[in-house]
């Protein structure tokens, strides 16, 4: 359903479901959170083993330092950048895939032939 | 532990910290990366080629949604999306229930400040009750009882996630400061004695304004118990005293004629066609002559969205639950504000301020401008 009700309020057929993208493969939106959520931990890892290396460097660590650290700016700005080429390449696939479509009029006309 | 800007915000731990600086790095690049190349392929690929058969794209949008939704890429972008979404309430969530005990201590030992009122009668209107708009798991309203402040917490620290900076950091409070600088440009002379702010949610703008008119009584109203007992706590420990209470926008328990200002804010677009010629009547009906109301909402109008945009839109009502998204990009909000009988209507877009000055030139204009960099403000005086 994407009509406006008479309130002008739109809902999924089934408001009480989550969103289902993979109609039949359901697995298939399961797996990209799962992917989702294991993108997270490798960042957290990459952001702990940073804190690890920052405090080396700085003389040594253990596990109350490495808990109170907190990242100052440059250090944050770096991880960010750090965290957007991690998820580039993670997420590769899909965007490749995107500029494929921008690139192929074929797909484009199929998409159109679809949509008549 | 990180500082924290007030005393109710929940810490994060150094790996919380590192999840939640990620999953703000995952939005960003389904937005800022992603989102881009579904624009270009959208208003600069196919819309020009249906225009060239004398049809219009944003017409059509409906029809160009389910021919992107064959393409499995668009569905692992929707799905993403979403999935970021959750993954951002889901590392919240498990922030504040680690520390929620201590976080509910705080709140009941907290500073004298303020009130909270709950009605357990209360029931939320159907817009926000449908579904869990943002996804948040519980929706606005959840509520465990006396002394629960979880959806507070759970909601504060995410907003500073969500709006990724744009709104005042963790404060959250550029609207609240935005919609003074519009009282200052719009009524210059004027000191409000009593303030209510409908929609409140934990007070980020409500507190913002209660900061401007110390000697002011302030009201902030919402439907769920756990957000304005957090919220109390909060703002008194920001040193504003405010009186929240559970109640609906659309008929409050308020004594006519009781307020100088009604403000809401990023609220309209969250409710229905039903609830904003109400709302509007609610507000008059609260004002004193010659009182005040003023609206922020989204700078977004739908006549003037792309083909991408639309279908954007429709992504947003239906996958990240905001029903009204649509509808209320296409309702005429200032022409309910005239029918509910306010006289000097005026609306336009007010650019985002980090401080409002009574002093500074007003930049009120009619020329709209992104998100977060202005605000559609409405406003209108009871006569
Ligand atoms: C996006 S939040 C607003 C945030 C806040 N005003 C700010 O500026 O930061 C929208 C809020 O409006 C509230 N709301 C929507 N309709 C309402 C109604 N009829 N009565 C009371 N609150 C309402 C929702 O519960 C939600 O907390």
């Amino acid at each position: 359903m994407t009509e406006l009700d008479p309130e002008g309020l739109v809902f999924r057929d089934d408001p009480s479901k989550r969103s289902a993208f993979f109609a039949g493969q359901a697995d298939v939106g399961r797996l990209l959170g799962m992917i989702t959520a294991l993108t997270s931990e490798i960042a957290m890892l990459r952001a702990r083993l940073d804190t690890h290396e920052r405090l080396a460097a700085e003389g040594g660590f253990d596990r109350a330092k490495v808990e109170a650290y907190r990242p100052d700016a440059t250090a944050l700005a770096e991880r960010m950048t750090d965290d957007q080429a991690m998820i580039g390449r993670v997420f590769k696939p899909l965007s490749d895939e995107l500029d494929r479509l921008l690139e192929e009029p074929a797909v484009q006309k199929t998409l159109l032939e679809t949509h008549r | 532990m990180s500082p924290t800007p007030h005393a109710m915000m929940p810490e994060a731990t150094h790996d919380e910290a590192a999840r939640f600086a990620h999953v703000v790095g995952l939005k960003n690049f389904l937005m800022r990366q992603l989102e881009p190349k579904w624009r270009t392929l959208v208003d600069e690929k196919l819309a020009p080629q249906l225009a060239s058969e004398g049809r219009d794209a944003k017409e059509e949008y409906r029809a160009l949604e389910r021919s992107l939704a064959r393409l499995g890429a668009y569905r692992t972008w929707q799905q993403l999306t979403v999935s970021a979404q959750e993954e951002m309430w889901r590392s919240v969530g498990e922030c504040v229930d680690r520390q929620l005990p201590e976080l509910e201590r705080r709140a009941s030992d907290s500073e004298a400040g303020g009130s909270v009122r709950t009605d357990p009668q209360f029931r939320p209107p159907r817009y926000l009750s449908t579904v869990d708009i943002h996804l948040m798991p519980g929706g606005y309203a959840d509520d465990r009882g006396e002394g629960d402040v979880r959806q507070g917490a759970v909601f504060d620290k995410a907003a500073a996630l969500y709006h990724m900076g744009r709104n005042g950091g963790e404060l959250n409070d550029v609207r609240g400061h935005t919609l003074v600088q519009h009282y200052f440009d719009r009524f210059p002379g004027m000191t409000p004695q009593r303030i209510l702010d409908m929609g409140c949610t934990v007070g980020h703008s409500t507190t913002a304004i209660a900061g401007y008119f110390p000697q002011a009584e302030v009201h902030g109203i919402d439907v769920g118990g756990a957000l304005l007992r957090y919220a109390r706590a909060r703002s008194a420990s920001l040193g504003a005293s405010i009186h929240y209470s559970q109640q609906n926008a659309e008929q409050t328990d308020f004594a006519d004629g009781s307020f100088d200002l009604v403000v809401s804010s990023a609220v309209l677009h969250e409710t229905s066609f039903k609830a904003l010629p109400r709302i509007m009547r609610e507000a008059h009906r609260l004002l004193r002559p010659g009182g005040v109301m003023m609206h922020l909402e989204v700078p977004l109008r739908f006549d003037t969205a792309s083909a991408w945009n639309r279908v954007r839109g429709l992504f947003e009502a239906l996958h990240n639950n905001e029903p009204f998204w649509i509808g209320a990009q296409q309702a005429d909000i200032a022409q309910t504000v005239r029918d509910a009988g306010f006289a000097d209507v005026a609306s336009g877009y007010q650019p985002a301020v980090r401080v409002a000055d009574r002093a500074a030139e007003p930049r009120f204009t009619s020329t709209p401008g992104p998100v977060h960099v202005v605000w559609y403000l409405l406003s209108g005086v009871k006569r």
